[in-house]
C-alpha cells in the first residue's frame, strides 16, 4: 500500500466516513501495519494542531474583549439573593440626576437668589392638582423641576395664600398629566432656583435616605412582576441571568425607583404591596433622562 | 438575549454571541477559580477555556441544554479547574520521571503545525478549522463561506488539507514525524 492510500484511508477513517465493516478492518490493519499506524498518529497531531491553531484564535478574540464592568452594574444571579446598589452609589446618583434634570439651572447656580415670593401661581396650582392626581398616576420626569419650587414656598415664604391655593383646588380637574407638561416651558426660570444655594444640606439629606433591598425570585412566567413588602423590592421572572439595575432618584419631593432590564426601563412604584406587573416606561423624554443618568453614571 | 437566542446565534457560527457571553458572564466565572486559590490570568484562562468548549458543543447545533447557558459554563469551569489544579500537583512527579521533556518534544511539533497552519491562506484556516475544531458540516461550510455548493467546500477542505500536510512534511525532515 502506498502512503498516498494510507493518507486516504487514515482521513476517511479520522472524518467519519467510513462504513463499520471498514472501520473493523481498518482497526485490525492498524495492529498489524506499524507504518499505517504512524500515518494515523501524525494525522491525529495535525488535526489536534488545527484544533489548537482555532482554540488559540477564538482566546485571542476573547482577549480583546472589555470586560471592565459598569459601577453600578448589577449582576443579577439566579440564585442569589442581592442587595440593590449601596447607599454610596444611590447618593451619587441622586446628585447627578438632580442636576441632570434641571439642564437650564447647570450654569446658573451662581446667579440665582431666591425670591420666593416671585413664584407665579401657576407652580402653586401644581401643587394642588398633584394633590389630586391617583396615587399611581406616572408623572412624568420633567415634572420634578416644578415639585422642587413646591417645596421651596412653605419654607421661604410661609405666608403664601394657601387658603387661595385650596380654593383653587376645589375646581380644579384631577386630570392634570397633560397640563402638568405643558406648564414645564413657562415656568422653567423659576424653577432654576435651585434649592442647593439656600439650602446645602441637601447632599446630606440624600445621603440619609434608605437603600433598598431587592430579592430576586425567579420563575417561568414570561413576564416581569414586583412589590414591595417591608422596604423590600422583590422581582419576580425570569431575568435570565442578564444583569438589571436599579435606579433610585431622590429629590426633596420623595424616591422614585426605576429597573433596567433588557435596554428597558420599568417604573417602581414603592407604594405597591401586592404582586403587579412591572410597567415599561414609554415617556421618551423620561428615557432619555434615564439613559443619561445611566452613562454618566458608567463614565465616572 | 435569551439562552435560545444565543444557541441559535451559535448554532450559525456567530461568534458575535460567544463575545455576548463571554462579557456576561465573566465576574461570576472567573470568580470559581479566583476564590479557589487561583489568579487572575488562570481565572481567565480557564473562563475562556471554558467558554470555547461550550461553544464547540454549541456551534454543532445538537446540543441540548436542561439547564441554562450560564449554569452549563459554571460546571464547566469548576471541572477545568479541578483538572487544572490535579494538573498542577503532577507537575512535580513528571519533572522527576522525565516526562517533561515528551511533554516538551509535543509542544515544539504543535507549533511547528500551528506555523504551518499560518502560512495557509485565510479560506483554508476557516475551512480546516471550521470542520475539525467547530465541527461543522460541508454543507453549513458552504454556506458560511459563501461557496456555490457543498461539492465546492469538500473539494477546497480536501485540497487545503493536503496543502497542509505538503507543508508540514516539509518542515519535518526526520522520519519520526509524519512518515
Amino acid at each position: 500500500m502506498t502512503n498516498s492510500n494510507y493518507s486516504s484511508m487514515v482521513e476517511r477513517y479520522l472524518d467519519g466516513d467510513m462504513a463499520q465493516n471498514e472501520i473493523s478492518e481498518f482497526e485490525q490493519l492498524i495492529e498489524q501495519d506499524p507504518l499505517l499506524k504512524s500515518e494515523l498518529n501524525s494525522q491525529q497531531q495535525v488535526i489536534q494542531g488545527i484544533q489548537n491553531y482555532r482554540q488559540t484564535q477564538l482566546k485571542m478574540r476573547l482577549d480583546n474583549i472589555d470586560v471592565t464592568p459598569g459601577l453600578f452594574e448589577t449582576i443579577a444571579s439566579n440564585t442569589i439573593t442581592q442587595i440593590a446598589t449601596g447607599v454610596a452609589i444611590t447618593g451619587s446618583l441622586v446628585i447627578g440626576g438632580y442636576y441632570l434634570l434641571q439642564p437650564n439651572e447647570k450654569n446658573q447656580l451662581t446667579e440665582i437668589s431666591i425670591e420666593p415670593k416671585t413664584i407665579p401661581f401657576s407652580s402653586s396650582k401644581f401643587q394642588i392638582e398633584k394633590l389630586n392626581a391617583a396615587p399611581l398616576v406616572d408623572i412624568p420626569e420633567l415634572q420634578h423641576q416644578e415639585e422642587t419650587v413646591k417645596e421651596a414656598i412653605p419654607e421661604s415664604n410661609p405666608t403664601t395664600n394657601e387658603t387661595d391655593v385650596n380654593k383653587e383646588a376645589a375646581t380644579l380637574n384631577p386630570t392634570i398629566v397633560s397640563p402638568m407638561l405643558a406648564d414645564t416651558g413657562s415656568t422653567t426660570d423659576d424653577n432654576s432656583i435651585i434649592v442647593d444655594v439656600d439650602n446645602p444640606t441637601l447632599p446630606n439629606q440624600v445621603n440619609q435616605e434608605e437603600s433598598i433591598e431587592v430579592e430576586t425570585v425567579n420563575d417561568s412566567k414570561p413576564d416581569y412582576r414586583y412589590k414591595f413588602s417591608d422596604n423590600k423590592l422583590f422581582l419576580f421572572g425570569d431575568f435570565g441571568g442578564v444583569p438589571y439595575e436599579i435606579i433610585e432618584i431622590n429629590n426633596r419631593s420623595g424616591k422614585r425607583l426605576f429597573l433596567y432590564h433588557g435596554e428597558t426601563y420599568y417604573r417602581i412604584h414603592n407604594s405597591v404591596t401586592k404582586i403587579s406587573q412591572l410597567q415599561s416606561v414609554t415617556n421618551i423624554e423620561l428615557i432619555n433622562e434615564l439613559n443619561i443618568l445611566r452613562s454618566n453614571k458608567s463614565e465616572q | 438575549m435569551k439562552d435560545h437566542e444565543i444557541l441559535a446565534r451559535i448554532g450559525k457560527g456567530d461568534e458575535g454571541a460567544l463575545d455576548y457571553l463571554y462579557k456576561k458572564h465573566y465576574r461570576m466565572m472567573t470568580k470559581i477559580v479566583l476564590s479557589n486559590n487561583g489568579t487572575e490570568e488562570e481565572a481567565k484562562d480557564i473562563y475562556q477555556d471554558a467558554l470555547i468548549v461550550f461553544w464547540q458543543k454549541a456551534v454543532k447545533g445538537n446540543l441540548v441544554l436542561t439547564s441554562k447557558i450560564s449554569t452549563f459554563i459554571y460546571s464547566i469551569c469548576l471541572n477545568l479547574w479541578r483538572k487544572e489544579l490535579e494538573r498542577k500537583s503532577r507537575l512535580v512527579n513528571e519533572e522527576k520521571d522525565g516526562q517533561a521533556s515528551q511533554n516538551f518534544e509535543a509542544k515544539e511539533q504543535q507549533k511547528i503545525i500551528h506555523e504551518c497552519i499560518g502560512e495557509l491562506g485565510d479560506t483554508c484556516k476557516r475551512i480546516l478549522t471550521y470542520y475539525y475544531f467547530d465541527g461543522m458540516n460541508m454543507n453549513e461550510i458552504a454556506e458560511k463561506l459563501n461557496f456555490a455548493n457543498t461539492d465546492t467546500a469538500k473539494t477546497k477542505k480536501y485540497k487545503c488539507k493536503k496543502r497542509l500536510d505538503q507543508l508540514i512534511k516539509t518542515r519535518f525532515s526526520s522520519n519520526d514525524f509524519l512518515d
